[in-house]
């Protein structure tokens, strides 16, 4: 209890001081005291890997507090980011549904608090809970329309300016509309937009350059801005 | 009852499976069945459009139905066409989101209409229904993966710097 207070975190669902909008942080106090019976919560350093590729489907780990990163591995070894996943979401998800193996491994990208529920303890859970179910299934539902953006921009979009427009058109729906046109935080490092995209770090590089020479964006520190998205469309080979 | 779009053909009592509920037992399916309102949709008819807000789900019946997404510019970027038994409109209930997509009537079809609140009713009331939904999504995502891993292992080497 005592690390998990100087992270500034609780060890209770209930009360805890940074609950997010995420899926499971968002449950009715009696489905939320169900799955507190039923948890392990662990602090990982960065870099810690939840769950590899391939492994059989252990259990669910939900994210306290953090990011960690789901990632497949091609068979020439290049790394493909399948998204990055923050507060409130649950991760191996679809292995614990399914019985399959983990389609992805996980790992943090910074010191994170997780919540692990073991896979038949969690399949109860859901059939007991509609209420949980359904935030399973709304996030099963938000993966698989990213999962399907990937193959399209892997397998149909080929130049490097469609797939960096496409990918920034896609954060851009989270983004927040402003006077200097709409505004996003982009906390990925090249290298890792690469990696969702199928690009090299260098590329990456080349392409915001480019863009940013065009004026389709402008980067302030992490924040990016899109003043035309029409203008970033007409790139973005859709 | 909610409507949709159509002309009217009668409350649903066809049995036509709803592919998201495939595994339920036949009282749960007739009782998601019986909260629909049938409804025909000549040809171009649309259902729904992009950035309607959600009113329910809609689940062909007969026929097909064009499923399209379109840039601000109403250029058709992305399309598929929904046969007999699928179900539309089911992402944007459960996220609360509006319609990503525009669904026109492709010649006629039958199209049967629940609305939101019905649907959210049926979930709250028939936890299995709610697992049928997860199980489903869950076997989609899974298949999108095999798709991105092959993708990965076919193409990644070509893709990268292209």
């Amino acid at each position: 209890m005592g690390l998990l207070n100087s992270l500034g975190l609780t060890g209770n669902c209930e009360n805890c001081s940074r609950k997010s909008d995420g899926f499971f942080c968002n449950l009715s106090r009696e489905t939320l005291r169900a799955l507190e019976s039923m948890r392990f919560t662990n602090i990982y350093p960065q870099g810690a890997v939840l769950f590899a590729e391939q492994d059989a489907p252990q259990g669910v780990f939900v994210i306290c507090k953090g990011r960690a990163k789901l990632s497949m591995t091609s068979s020439e070894g290049k790394s493909v980011i399948l998204r990055i996943v923050g507060p409130g979401e649950a991760l191996g998800l679809h292995a614990v549904v399914s019985g399959q193996p983990y389609q992805a491994s996980a790992e943090t990208v910074e010191p994170c608090q997780v919540a692990f529920i073991r896979r038949d303890d969690f399949l109860r859970f859901l059939r007991q809970h509609p209420e949980a179910s359904l935030n399973a299934a709304q996030q099963l539902s938000e993966n698989y329309q990213v999962a399907c953006e990937q193959v399209r921009s892997l397998g149909l979009v080929h130049s490097a300016t469609g797939k960096l427009a496409g990918f920034l058109l896609t954060c851009a729906t989270k983004g927040q509309p402003t006077r200097q046109g709409t505004r996003m935080l982009l906390t990925l490092t090249h290298e890792e937009i690469g990696q969702m995209i199928g690009l090299s770090r260098e590329t990456v590089t080349r392409t915001m350059g480019d863009f940013r020479h065009r004026q389709l964006v402008s980067v302030r520190g992490s924040a990016v801005f899109i003043p035309d998205k029409g203008a970033l469309e007409h790139y973005a080979e859709l | 009852m909610g409507e949709g779009k159509g002309t009217f053909v009668g409350d649903n009592t066809d049995l036509t499976i709803c592919e998201i509920f495939e595994g339920l037992s036949p009282e749960t399916l007739k009782d998601f069945q019986a909260l629909g309102r049938k409804e025909k949709y000549a040809d171009g008819k649309m259902l729904f459009g992009t950035g309607e807000p959600c009113s329910g789900v809609y689940w062909v019946s007969s026929g097909r139905v064009d499923v399209s997404v379109s840039d601000d510019f109403g250029r058709r970027l992305q399309g598929r066409v929904a046969r007999r038994g699928e179900l539309l409109g089911l992402k944007a209930m459960l996220c609360d989101e509006a319609y990503a997509a525009t669904a026109q009537s492709d010649g006629p079809s039958e199209v049967t209409f629940v609305t939101r609140s019905k649907v959210s009713a049926f979930l709250s009331a028939h936890p299995d229904a709610t697992f049928s939904i997860v199980e489903q999504l869950s076997h989609r995502l899974g298949i999108a993966f095999d798709q991105l891993r092959l993708l990965s292992d076919l193409n990644l080497s070509l893709l990268t710097d292209a």
